[in-house]
């Protein structure tokens, strides 16, 4: 230490150094804590989400066969058809409903046409709903 | 049990209260009216009072009111983005009038009306038209464009759009089929095992008892979840409509 007052003060700035070296580690370790205590969140919320997955994906398979047949079964009834349509819009049904969950599986949300989701933004399931 | 006997269907009929007729229209007010009007009071009386004297630091109710307000905007946040923001009154007031409809429907004599496919499935329907009509005005003719799945040959086409019309049509279906039959099978169990309570006596019916109280836990959750759905899937449609990807 000189005795110069530009002495002290490069001493005072060392000193001021060395508490804010003190805050960043301090600083540091409450991050680091509060990821900890995101990550340990982070099971409950996918159970959370996984439920809600789970309740979304049944209904889903039905519904398509239902809208599909109805719309054949409704065909048939204008044009007299019966049963060609509602045997094709049975089919397409099935194969609809099929591809519903298909894409909600592979994370392709749900969306019409095979289009993956390339932005994160757009993805309820893979990241964490806060 | 309430008034119906053993039946544990009776919970969902429908009553009369004030009987109106207009022409061949009956558009009586029903059980099922009073309590989605019961329901809009509660909501708006919920948030009116617990931000009356709203604080820097919340008190109890404020911080439920602010819960469930950050609740749906950071699931259109992160759904939708910021031009959902415009959308956010709608989604709110939906996410809100099914949660409480929910609910109530778990307080005992009270009258699920979210557990009636007329009304589940005509909120779903006016999403599904709603959110068409946002693609329209949004993109035009470069809407249908969302039938035509991308990186399909041409060949493929007349199999591929038939399957994709199918696929958009169907979810109103199974957006209003879901809440309907989650909450109306919920219901109808909690009455069936209330019911062995009930005619098993006192020694046997300790365990259809316990068997209810956690029924009635999974219930709550499950109101809570079929709202969070709902709210989540129309998230997702608005956002398919606004970007079309």
């Amino acid at each position: 230490m000189t005795l110069t007052s530009n002495g002290l003060i490069v001493v005072h700035e060392n000193k001021n150094l060395d508490q804010l070296g003190l805050l960043g580690d301090k600083l540091n370790k409450v991050q680091e804590e509060a990821e900890r205590k995101l990550e340990k969140a982070a099971p409950e919320q996918s159970i959370r989400s996984g439920l809600g997955f789970a309740m979304k994906i049944g209904v889903e398979l039905i519904s398509a066969l239902i809208v599909g047949t109805g719309i054949g079964l409704l065909l048939d009834h204008w044009l007299g058809t019966t049963p060609w349509f509602m045997l094709l819009f049975f089919v397409l049904g099935s194969v609809a409903g099929i591809m519903n969950v298909y894409r909600s599986v592979n994370g392709f949300g749900n969306t019409i046409g095979f289009h993956p989701i390339t932005d994160s933004k757009d993805n309820g399931y893979k990241k964490p709903l806060k | 049990m309430a008034k119906g006997g053993n039946n544990p269907l009776a919970q969902f009929e429908i009553k009369e209260l004030v009987p109106i007729q207009i022409g061949d229209i009956n558009i009586a007010f029903t059980n099922s009216a009073a309590f989605m009007l019961f329901a809009v009071f509660s909501i708006s009386a919920f948030l009116i009072f617990s931000m009356r004297r709203s604080t820097l630091v919340p008190g109890r109710w404020q911080s439920m009111a602010e819960l469930s307000y950050e609740f749906v905007a950071n699931l259109l946040r992160e759904t939708v983005g910021n031009e959902g923001r415009k959308y956010f009154p709608f989604v709110f007031s939906l996410f809100m009038f099914i949660l409480f409809g929910n609910m109530i429907g778990m307080i005992p004599y009270s009258f699920t009306f979210t557990s009636h496919i007329a009304v589940t499935f005509a909120m779903a329907v006016a999403v599904f038209l709603g959110v068409t009509f946002i693609g329209l005005a949004k993109h035009g003719l470069h809407f249908f464009s969302f039938f035509v799945p991308p990186g399909v040959s041409v060949v493929l086409w007349p199999l591929m759009i038939p399957i994709e019309i199918i696929s958009y049509l169907s979810r109103p279906v199974s957006l209003g089929v879901r809440l309907f039959a989650n909450l109306t099978a919920g219901h109808t169990m909690l009455k069936v095992f209330a019911g062995f309570v009930v005619s098993l006596g006192v020694l046997g019916g300790i365990l259809p008892l316990a068997f209810v109280v956690a029924l009635t836990g999974l219930e709550v959750l499950i109101a809570f979840l079929q709202a969070y759905v709902f709210t989540i899937l129309t998230c997702f449609y608005i956002n398919d409509a606004i970007h079309l990807h």
